[in-house]
């Protein structure tokens, strides 16, 4: 059994990897989102890495000197709280708003905000869907993403093609869960793991 | 720059409840607003991690070179342990304010020293 804290997909090394766009550079993508006065929104199914994106440019816009604050949606939350309509209230007007899980505001949830903000520099989102903002970015995985990830999680360890091809299939391109799932398949004794 | 924090009989394994005396050696590149050593908790495994701070000692500008010594009494729980969802591990740090950069160093806090293993609930 492995242990878990020695178990190569804990949760706090999956949050250490860093996003890595496909099919554009980073280069293009910082290029974008200025370009668009720092709007925009990330879309994607789940296990994509757009909040891991959305976290990666916070970082840059605080790296820049650029002020940014950040709000996390719950799931089925229609309406932004109290609190976090005073925390928006409270940014610079060249802050950067980050929004994460978009899609849980209803209309009316969603119409606040967009006044709320409309002050500020900018507002970039993720959501499931398209729509409310331009898309900044489509993220999107592949096999060959899931297993850059698995090596660069396990230092090259054996991992068959044929299982990650699997286990990537099965969670319809959902990395997240994958990686969820090879970290059972790590913590179980080898012939007592079933499929991921 | 060099940071070194140990305890002084060198263990890295200790009971519940023990009181242990920390010793803390630095070479600083320039001056710092203080240096910190901290008892951590944290999980690690399949959820999203947690992190607590359990006791800390602060010397405020310290000299660029330097040692001091801290007592420490350790927490009676929880214990270092794994099972198969997270562990729960403990280390101590020094670190350099307010830049947050300095050592640690995992430690086990369980009885006779030994990680508790948690075995699959049948």
């Amino acid at each position: 059994m492995v242990l878990p804290r020695n178990n190569p997909f804990a949760a706090e090394r999956l949050d250490a990897l860093e996003f890595r766009p496909q099919g554009v550079s980073w280069e293009e993508l910082v290029a974008r989102f200025r370009q668009w006065n720092y709007r925009g929104l990330i879309v994607g199914p789940e296990g994509r890495g757009k909040t891991k994106l959305l976290r990666r440019l916070y970082d840059w816009c605080r790296e820049q000197g650029q002020p940014a604050g950040a709000l996390r949606l719950a799931f089925a939350q229609r309406r932004i709280t109290k609190q976090q309509r005073a925390f928006v209230a409270d940014l610079p007007d060249d802050a950067v708003l980050f929004v994460d899980s978009l899609e849980q505001l209803d209309w009316i949830g969603w119409w606040r905000l967009r006044g709320m903000t409309r002050r500020l520099q900018g507002l970039v989102a993720t959501s499931h869907w398209r729509g409310r903002l331009p898309v900044l970015l489509e993220c999107r995985t592949s096999l060959s993403l899931l297993e850059e990830l698995v090596a660069e999680l396990t230092g090259g360890d054996n991992h068959s093609q044929d299982m990650l091809s699997q286990l990537f299939d099965k969670h319809r391109g959902d990395v997240r869960r994958c990686l969820r799932a090879l970290y059972d398949w790590k913590s179980v004794d080898k012939e007592t793991a079933g499929n991921c | 720059m060099k940071l070194e924090l140990h305890s002084a009989d060198a263990r890295t394994a200790f009971e519940p409840g023990e009181e242990i005396l920390l010793l803390a050696a630095w070479e600083l590149d320039s001056p710092v607003d203080g240096l910190e050593v901290r008892l951590i908790w944290f999980t690690q495994g399949k959820g999203t991690q947690d992190v607590g701070v359990a006791w800390k000692h602060r010397w405020e500008r310290p000299p660029l070179v330097g040692n001091e010594s801290v007592q420490l009494l350790l927490p009676d729980g929880p214990y270092s342990f794994s099972g198969s969802l997270i562990s729960v591990s403990w280390r101590l740090e020094l670190m350099m304010l307010p830049a947050e950069k300095g050592v640690h160093m995992p430690i086990t806090i369980a009885p006779e020293g030994q990680e508790v293993l948690l075995s699959k609930i049948e």
